[in-house]
């Protein structure tokens, strides 16, 4: 069941680089979050129940909700919406992400007889992610893209950690979340002093 | 040590409580004596703690030296640096703070033990300096800001997987994250665990550091800021960054992986130099041009850092020779950019004629960033020009030759077309003020007096800087 | 029996198969529409027509639509139909399958690029294009079959629905809508092609069979609504059980291409045609959907080793 979770995960991103606009980004977005809020409920074992509890209800809340809302405002105030405009054509765009996405499996294949006491799927899917989340932000124009890919490389980073370290010691999962925080206002904030002045255009700078 | 790390909370606390601009500049300046006499202090009290977290050693006290002093020299600098500017007031208040947020987060970054530590200092150095880039607010400075946070935070993110792969791998020992433990350890870690964390960590640490490809950023980021804070980036924070990389360095090479880390190191190393050398053929901003020496310079470290243990006196060497005349260059032009009111090379003609003094430093600072002698970095490339022939690598040695010309040349045919020539005229009479130069010779007197007679004390440091690499 | 059944069916089924969709779209539309007997009528009138031959074709004009026919036949041989039983079948007959389709498209090729127009050439450079993708896919898809049902040959590699495992569910999905994708573009369906229009940007297949008149053009409907049955069948022996009365299978197999048909039917009415950048990422999506399922096949036989 959660071997399904993990691929769904990895799978929403592929379906997000399809699809044309930057609205439709923001629901792969909170797709993620709630794919991961289940990966953590299904997986953790041996933890006492508050902590898990309490840190899924955490991811749950921040990354499936807080930071969508966060996303929109930018979306909103910035005004740039419509395409997420590629560099590269969509279709070799397509095919890259694509074999970004197969170069997981290889991966968890590879990792498989490496490592012990992980699960290689997930491992392999979250670097998946990362790779995926990395190219999204090489390969568009649109600096809410940008924010976007990052946003999707958090969630791998996420789903690696937990791959390897079992259930998220909360002192980690803490500060991750409030690094990835202040980073993400730090760029609304960025991209507002931008968009207000006037040094974009159409949300590229 | 505890006041090292509390008083610049808590001057910024007051600093943000009574916005006052006498007051602030009168803090930052108390905090930076008391920082260069304690570090001169625990030049001969070294190793003490604070808690497990914090420590000082011989190698973390060699960079809170450079950091020590660059901070007195850039404090001084900028007291008169600001006069001229149009909206001096509350603006300038936030500077002061995140100024000294900045130098709590490198100091406590150069000074934890632990990884964990080190990458919430890491990112708290990002998000307070991001606000020192983007202080004038232009066009320029507001997209050079966005691009420096947004590109060190993804390296920062790609150091916590490093991070965690290293925290995985000391999981038989109970997950510490604390370097001395892993070093210790670093035997009995799985080798697969330990080389992906130092490929993660050296891509993401490698970004603040300035490494091509991940160097992005610095260009903008380093040119479009107020010259006191292009200065401590380039002279701090790139070093400080290089010490994160050089701890995970240690405990590979405690793991004998050593081979390993040396290759990226001199991949890294010569993509940076390879960059930087086609920037320097035709540069059109100063600044930049500074900047991409920067990258150049951190590619020498890296490959200084391949050639394995006898490269590494050269390294330090070169840390020290590049810190104090790449701050010395940065402030030098921004008193260029004061009286010409332009970055472009092209603008600015005639330095020799108009302020003799400012070209004189302006030549002497570049002549000690290229390497002649009686200045640091010309023993260093010496050193490593021999550790290179000693170890085989000739070809190495044949690409480091030419590439470093090729720069030499680049840097060297700008600085001399804006020192000598006609003046221009111009409109703006500039006031220079002692102050503003006064910082560069000191750095300069100190290279050159470094070359004849050491300290003995900051012999025994740098000697015992090596042996910990 | 069952071998008269089913010869009889592949006469006859596709001659009827295209103007039941007409009709179902009509009714959706709100209009009465053509009779449903319509393309049955059509290939009537087409056959008592003079045939015309261009002046600037050669002689491939006039021989080419006899392979796309016979092509098509010979593929249908292969194919398992009213209750799951093919004509002919012997190990590792699909690929002869695909090879006799991809023969029929080559002839339609060469037919539309003798022409002498730039028309039907531009329309052969496309068509190629989505053909290239998806034949890969295909063979990718046959493939996840052979691995999942270790059979070789088509008829008994079809049939998935005596798999009890839960993650059959997945391939069996993934398996059919590829099958319909393919569907889609061999018989020049919507939302690959539009088959009622003729303005020149917007032809995929139809401008390739613009030249062909009476018994060719019969001959190109009947392997197109040929191409459809087939498919349709591929997709109905996946799911519905083989059983050996003749009539249940029957009943089985016409309300299956019924259901099949109404499915076409709507897709048409409410898809437009997508656009053709957007078009190549679309088989390509499709051809990544193959090799995922495959990864996934080969990931779930070696996890489980």
């Amino acid at each position: 069941m959660e071997n399904m979770l993990i691929l769904l995960f990895c799978l929403v991103t592929l379906v997000g680089e399809v699809k044309s606009r930057v609205s439709s980004h923001i629901k792969v977005i909170v797709w993620q979050g709630i794919l991961l809020f289940l990966i953590f409920i299904f997986d953790s074992t041996g933890a006492p129940i508050a902590s898990i509890i309490f840190i899924g209800i955490e991811v749950l809340l921040i990354r499936a909700i807080v930071i969508p809302i966060i996303l929109n405002r930018i979306l909103g105030s910035t005004e740039s919406h419509f395409e997420a405009e590629h560099k590269l054509s969509s279709f070799y765009s397509l095919l890259i992400m694509a074999l970004l996405f197969i170069s997981g499996f290889f991966i968890a294949y590879g990792v498989n007889k490496l490592f012990t006491g992980i699960s290689p799927l997930q491992f392999g899917m979250a670097i998946s992610t990362i790779l995926m989340g990395l190219y999204l932000i090489l390969s568009r124009k649109k600096m809410i893209s940008h924010i976007m890919g990052y946003v999707i490389m958090e969630n791998g980073i996420l789903l690696l950690s937990f791959s390897l370290l079992g259930d998220m010691p909360l002192l980690i999962s803490v500060g991750v979340l409030i690094d990835f925080f202040i980073g993400i206002l730090l760029f609304r904030y960025y991209t507002l002093k931008i968009f207000q002045n006037g040094y974009d255009k159409r949300g590229k700078i | 040590m505890i006041l090292l790390l509390i008083l610049p909370l808590i001057f910024s606390a007051i600093m943000g409580i009574f916005r006052n601009i006498f007051l602030s500049k009168l803090l930052t300046l108390i905090f930076s004596f008391y920082f260069i006499f304690y570090v001169i202090y625990s030049l001969f009290h070294t190793s003490q703690h604070f808690t497990p977290y914090f420590e000082m050693n011989a190698l973390s006290c060699f960079f809170l030296f450079i950091e020590a002093l660059l901070v007195l020299v850039v404090t001084l600098y900028q007291l008169a640096y600001f006069k001229g500017e149009s909206n001096i007031g509350d603006r300038f208040n936030r500077y002061c703070i995140f100024y000294l947020l900045f130098i709590f987060s490198m100091s406590g970054f150069i000074l934890t033990t632990n990884f964990g530590f080190m990458w919430i200092f890491l990112e708290a150095s990002t998000l307070s300096s991001t606000f020192l880039v983007d202080y004038r607010s232009t066009k320029g400075s507001t997209i050079a800001a966005w691009r420096y946070v947004f590109i060190c935070t993804i390296g920062v993110a790609f150091a916590f997987i490093g991070i965690i792969m290293l925290s995985k791998g000391s999981a038989p020992f109970g997950g510490t994250l604390f370097v001395s433990d892993l070093i210790a350890h670093a035997q009995a870690i799985n080798p697969l665990y330990l080389k992906m964390a130092f490929a993660f960590i050296i891509l993401g640490m490698g970004t603040k550091v300035g490494l091509a490809p991940m160097h992005a950023w610095l260009p903008s980021a380093h040119s479009e800021g107020p010259s006191p804070v292009s200065a401590l980036l380039s002279g701090t924070l790139l070093n400080v960054a290089l010490l994160g990389i050089i701890q995970a360095y240690r405990i590979l090479e405690s793991a004998h992986l050593a081979a390993f880390c040396q290759d990226l190191f001199m991949i890294f190393g010569l993509l940076s130099l390879l960059f930087s050398a086609s920037y320097m053929l035709n540069c059109t901003n100063y600044k930049k041009m500074l900047a991409y020496s920067s990258i150049e310079n951190m590619g020498i470290i890296a490959i200084g850092l391949s050639l394995g243990p006898i490269g590494y006196l050269a390294v330090i060497i070169h840390i020290v020779g590049h810190s104090l005349s790449k701050a010395s260059l940065f402030l030098t032009s921004g008193v260029i950019e004061k009286m010409y009111h332009t970055k472009r090379i092209e603008g600015v003609k005639g330095l020799a004629v108009r302020s003799p003094l400012v070209a004189f430093v302006w030549i002497l600072s570049f002549l000690s960033l290229i390497g002649l002698p009686p200045f640091p970095i010309f023993f260093s490339e010496l050193l490593l020009i021999y550790a290179m022939i000693q170890s085989g690598h000739y070809i190495l040695l044949c690409v480091f030759i030419i590439l470093i010309t090729l720069i030499i040349y680049g840097m060297g045919s700008s600085v001399f077309s804006m020192s000598f020539g006609k003046a221009t005229h111009t409109k703006f009479i500039f006031k220079n003020s002692s102050l503003l130069l006064a910082g560069q010779l000191g750095l300069l007197l100190i290279m050159v007096v470094i070359a004849f007679y050491m300290p003995s004390a900051i012999h025994t440091l740098i000697s015992n800087a090596v042996s910990i690499l | 029996m069952i071998l008269i059944l089913n010869s009889v069916a592949i006469i006859l089924f596709p001659l009827f198969l295209p103007g039941l969709i007409e009709k179902i779209k009509s009714l959706l539309c709100g209009r009465v529409g053509a009779p449903w007997h319509q393309s049955f009528s059509d290939f009537i009138k087409l056959l008592q027509k003079e045939l015309l031959l261009s002046k600037s074709s050669s002689f491939i004009s006039n021989l080419a639509p006899l392979p796309v026919l016979i092509s098509g036949l010979i593929a249908a041989l292969f194919v398992p139909l009213i209750n799951g039983y093919s004509l002919f079948n012997f190990p590792f007959d699909f690929v002869l399958f695909a090879y006799f389709l991809g023969f029929s498209k080559m002839m339609t090729l060469l037919l539309a690029m003798d022409s002498g127009s730039s028309f039907e050439g531009m329309g052969a450079s496309r068509e190629v294009k989505f053909t290239l993708l998806l034949e890969a896919s295909l063979f990718l898809v046959f493939a996840s079959l052979i691995l999942v049902s270790r059979q070789t040959v088509l008829t008994q590699m079809i049939q998935l629905y005596h798999l009890k495992a839960p993650q059959t569910i997945i391939f069996v999905l993934l398996l059919i809508i590829i099958f319909f994708v393919f569907m889609l573009l061999e018989c020049s369906r919507m939302p690959i092609d539009d088959p009622n229009t003729h303005l020149e940007l917007t032809m995929i297949h139809e401008v390739m069979v613009l030249d062909t008149s009476s018994v060719h053009l019969a001959f190109f409907n009947y392997a197109n609504g040929l191409k459809l049955y087939l498919f349709m069948n591929l997709i109905i022996n996946t799911v519905i059980p083989q059983t050996h009365e003749i009539l249940l299978g029957l009943i089985y197999n016409c309300v299956a291409v019924l259901i099949l048909v109404l499915i076409i039917a709507f897709i048409e009415t409410l898809y437009a045609r997508i656009r053709l950048s957007r078009l190549s990422e679309f088989m390509l999506l499709t051809l990544i959907g193959a090799f995922i399922l495959l990864t996934l096949i080969l990931y779930m036989n070696g996890a489980n080793h």
